[in-house]
């Protein structure tokens, strides 16, 4: 309100008039450009909210933990001169602690026995062979028996070299590359394991024992119709050429597929598929490396198209002039592949004993002569995991990281031999011969060497997996393991094997499977989402820490300086590839008293 | 917000229609109402302290009561104004005025006197190139009433001289009035125990030294940072090995760059004094770090011009400077006060006038 006397004009001066002829006119606006943020500001800030954004946004991971060494110490190494001498690792020899430790060396620096790494799963390699097939073409079977449950029903179980994966009432594709077999097609698993026991690698069928055979190959498949099951409408493939995934020359590691020609001479005959399609093929004559079940990657026109198999001969005319019949899958068939995990950490990590009450009760290997090594360390990282513009294998958000407990080769103080990685199904037969890569070259009167040491370039094998671009799980079928013997002795038998990684969970994918239509704009979309053949995509969200979905899917660690706390009481199994004698836990003679109740 | 707008804004709830009037409406559809025409403010002063206010009143008048409204106001201007002051609130009477209506298209008759036309230019819409600036405000505001996140993560900062250096505590002996030498022969004797004690007696086991570190070695202005707590049990000499102090693994000052983004690569200072916690005779004694040579107590003099003596100094490097190389090193400043590279001398601190 203003402060305005305003008089009449002749209160002005004498001769004016009492009409006032000014006219004020007041222009208001109330314009306010904050006005529809008042709400944003006037708000008021929860420290529970600031907390959980400001957890959702880190992507800084520490790692500290228990490092529990349990083995078997009752290796043998025979002796010179003076006879049979038995030697035994004592537990200095598994020892995790860094060297240095005297004056002379200065600061530990090196660690010794063991490295503990961190890991990720960054990469695919499909090609790679396990065993004598590559990854790709699924599990192996490594045998066919037939069980006769209820009198006389002869009924076929299969064993895998690696889990299988199925469960019960799963159909699996069975085929082979090596021959025609009379096994190719859907079998519905009835059985896992045999005799009332679990096995991960035995399942029993539906279907009914023919004839012994070798070389199959075997496939989890999901949804599958009764079409395909009868291998109904199918189609025929004229000529098959090696090409790179858009049907080109620049490399050979895909096959295109023929199915008609406008010319020379005119056949009439679409290939109908889509990209994401899967198609099953059983050739009818000797062709048989193009069995199987194969991913449509491309689609170059209507006559021609692109599939997942590489053959292996380099840019050339694989089959022509032939009609192999092919079926467009309804079901979807698992992919088979192996996880190569890149190192992210350097040494940068402490290890200390713990203190006594932190130990194992098992009594000390020195002491006894029952070969049990038991102790207890501590280990934090220094380094911080920043898991920022890092991808996972899948090219997605990074769901998980992997402790590696790396076994160091060399004389500190026993002469343990190259450190060699391989397949667990392997473990006891595995040797120089079969390894899939060195972990840590012996040295003489020294630690062995650390190969994989360059953080964000070394990489490990790390596991085979299954995925199912239907179902968006990645199950592990089998893991790597490393193995080690005596140098001057580098037998089986007194070989030892470790399972180096574990993994950890630092977000959980939701157990709900997302979908944008392919007609619908959806911002945001992951980048391991797949595409489906009608154009949809479909992936599973990451849960954001602390949401627990269904009471048990979700991660909640401690988040406190900005990182998150990653607690691990990690056991490194020490195991000995053949078990020679019997396990004694305790002396047979030693006598235990009764505890008397009253 | 001015009064006169927040007005405009409570007003405007009253206009119907759905459309806004370029004019205070009182619903009329077409017609726009002018509830005062003439006002008179009387400003005054005001009574009471502390607050202000001023009375306003509208007196009507027209042409047939003009000469009253004149008498009017001469009674105001003679009686009432003052009065006012005395006596407040007003006592005179005013007369409720009519709405004036003027249908909308018609001139405005200057001979009716309507004094005040406010014309509200209200427009009401969101400004669109502004509001990521307004979201951003908003959210730089947000933030500044939030604690950043300060990385408490202590480590073990390792001494540089492996494997550790050594600190030695010297007591001041009260019958030859000296310190105790560098080799600490008298040792725990100084303090007061007697040989049978040492490592026997819970007297002297439960006795314990404590280090204090500080953040300057300024007594007016420093902070404590940390303590370390030294056991004298199983010890013959007030002699330690000092192999490491916890302190924070991401210091901001390691991680301070110049304009163009360089690691300055700052180390950060701290002083360490001690203090003795004698279990038997149940004082504190006091160490501060004059140099060796410094066998008796030095008269208070000396120590105001020696403020170094104060405190020993440690330095905890830069984890990213090129000779720690990534690990994480303290040691001591050699040269102040008793310090050398792998030695830290204590001794007591005995005022002398």
């Amino acid at each position: 309100m203003e402060r305005i006397k305003q008089l009449i004009g002749s209160a002005r001066y004498k001769l004016a008039t009492d009409l006032d002829f000014n006219y004020k006119i007041n222009l208001a606006g109330n314009l306010s450009p904050l006005k529809s943020n008042l709400n944003t500001i006037i708000s008021t800030i929860s420290q529970e909210q600031v907390f959980l954004d400001e957890r959702l946004k880190s992507t800084k991971y520490r790692f500290l933990g228990r490092l529990n060494i349990v083995t078997d110490n009752s290796v043998i190494i025979t002796g010179n001169t003076s006879g049979q001498i038995w030697t035994r690792p004592n537990n200095k020899d598994w020892d995790p602690l860094f060297d240095g430790g005297s004056v002379s060396n200065g600061q530990p620096k090196s660690p010794n026995n063991w490295v503990i790494q961190l890991l990720y799963p960054n990469k695919i390699d499909k090609y790679k062979k396990i065993e004598n097939y590559s990854a790709y073409f699924g599990v192996s079977i490594k045998k066919i028996e037939s069980t006769n449950i209820s009198g006389t029903k002869s009924q076929l179980i299969i064993n895998t070299l690696q889990k299988n994966g199925l469960s019960g009432g799963d159909f699996c594709y069975i085929y082979s590359r090596d021959q025609n077999s009379t096994y190719t097609g859907f079998h519905q698993v009835e059985f896992l394991g045999e005799n009332g026991e679990f096995l991960d690698n035995k399942v029993r069928l539906k279907t009914k024992y023919k004839t012994n055979e070798s070389n199959l190959l075997m496939k989890r498949v999901a949804n599958v119709s009764d079409d395909d099951i009868n291998f109904n409408n199918t189609k025929e493939i004229i000529k098959t050429t090696t090409s790179d995934i858009t049907g080109g020359t620049s490399n050979a590691n895909y096959l295109k597929i023929n199915t008609g020609n406008l010319s020379p001479s005119f056949v009439k005959k679409t290939h109908k598929t889509r990209e994401g399609d899967y198609i099953d093929i059983r050739v009818n004559d000797s062709n048989t490396q193009l069995n199987g079940l194969h991913r449509v990657e491309h689609i170059i026109d209507r006559y021609n198209f692109v599939i997942d198999l590489k053959i292996g001969i380099v840019s050339g005319i694989i089959t022509d002039n032939l009609t192999i019949p092919f079926r467009i899958m309804n079901g979807t068939p698992s992919d088979y592949y192996i996880r190569k995990f890149k190192l992210l950490s350097s040494n940068d990590y402490e290890v200390n004993k713990a203190s006594n009450f932190g130990s194992s009760i098992y009594p000390d290997t020195v002491k006894n002569s029952l070969g049990v090594a038991n102790d207890t360390w501590l280990f934090t990282f220094l380094e911080d995991i920043n898991i920022k513009d890092l991808y996972s294998h899948r090219g997605g958000e990074l769901t998980e990281l992997y402790i590696g407990t790396i076994k160091r080769a060399g004389q500190n103080t026993f002469n343990w031999s190259d450190v060699t990685s391989h397949w667990d199904f392997q473990s006891e037969y595995a040797d120089i011969s079969n390894s899939l890569e060195l972990i840590s070259k012996n040295k003489t009167n020294t630690v062995g060497s650390i190969e994989k040491k360059l953080a964000k370039i070394s990489e490990y094998y790390g596991d085979f997996v299954e995925y199912n671009r239907r179902e968006l799980v990645e199950k592990v079928l089998s893991k790597t393991i490393h193995r080690f013997t005596l140098q001057d002795s580098a037998t089986i038998e007194n070989g030892y094997y470790i399972d180096p990684f574990q993994q950890i969970y630092i977000r959980k994918f939701s157990n709900i499977i997302e979908v944008a239509d392919s007609d619908e704009s959806v911002v945001g979309i992951p980048g391991d989402a797949e595409k489906r053949p009608n154009g949809d995509e479909i992936w599973r969200d990451v849960l954001e820490p602390g949401y627990i979905e269904d009471g048990n899917n979700g991660v909640d660690y401690p988040f406190l300086n900005g990182a998150n706390y990653i607690y691990t009481n990690k056991h490194i199994f020490i195991r000995r590839q053949r078990i020679l004698e019997n396990i004694i836990l305790f002396d047979k003679q030693q006598t235990v008293t009764p505890i008397i109740v009253c | 917000m001015s009064l006169y707008r927040f007005k405009i804004r409570n007003d405007f709830r009253s206009i119907t229609g759905g459309t806004v009037q370029p004019m205070y409406n009182s619903g009329t559809t077409g017609n726009q109402k002018f509830d005062s025409y003439l006002k008179v403010v009387y400003p005054m002063n005001n009574p009471f302290p502390f607050v202000k206010r001023k009375y306003t009143t509208t007196l009507p008048f027209t042409t047939d009561n003009f000469g009253d409204f004149q008498n009017k106001r001469k009674e105001i201007k003679d009686n009432i104004i003052p009065s006012f002051i005395a006596v407040p609130p007003p006592t005179f009477t005013t007369i409720a005025l009519d709405d004036a209506l003027i249908s909308s298209g018609n001139t405005i008759n200057a001979n009716n006197n309507y004094k005040n036309i406010t014309i509200p230019i209200n427009t009401n819409f969101n400004v669109v190139d502004y509001s990521e600036d307004i979201d951003g405000f908003v959210d730089r505001e947000t933030k500044k009433s939030i604690n950043k996140i300060i990385d408490g993560e202590k480590i073990k900062y390792r001494s540089e001289v492996y494997p550790n250096i050594n600190i030695k505590f010297r007591f001041y002996d009260k019958d030859t009035n000296t310190y105790d030498d560098t080799s600490l022969t008298k040792g725990y004797l100084s303090a007061g125990f007697e040989e049978d004690e040492i490592n026997i007696k819970n007297n002297f086991k439960k006795s314990f030294f404590r280090l204090y570190f500080f953040d300057s070695n300024d007594s007016r202005r420093q902070n404590l940072l940390l303590t370390e707590d030294i056991d004298t049990f199983d010890s013959f000499k007030p002699e330690f090995k000092l192999d490491r102090i916890f302190w924070f693994k991401n210091d901001e000052l390691f991680l301070e760059t110049d304009d163009n983004g360089n690691n300055l690569l700052l180390n950060r200072k701290v002083y360490m004094e001690a203090k003795f916690f004698n279990a038997k005779t149940g004082r504190v004694n006091r160490f501060i770090n004059p140099p060796t040579t410094v066998v008796i107590p030095p008269k208070i003099n000396i120590l105001s011009n020696n403020n170094s003596w104060r405190s020993s100094e440690l330095t905890i490097i830069n984890p990213y400077t090129l000779t720690s190389n990534g690990n994480y090193l303290f040691s001591v400043e050699p040269g102040i006060g008793a310090n050398t590279i792998n030695t830290i001398t204590l001794t007591e601190y005995i005022l002398k006038s």
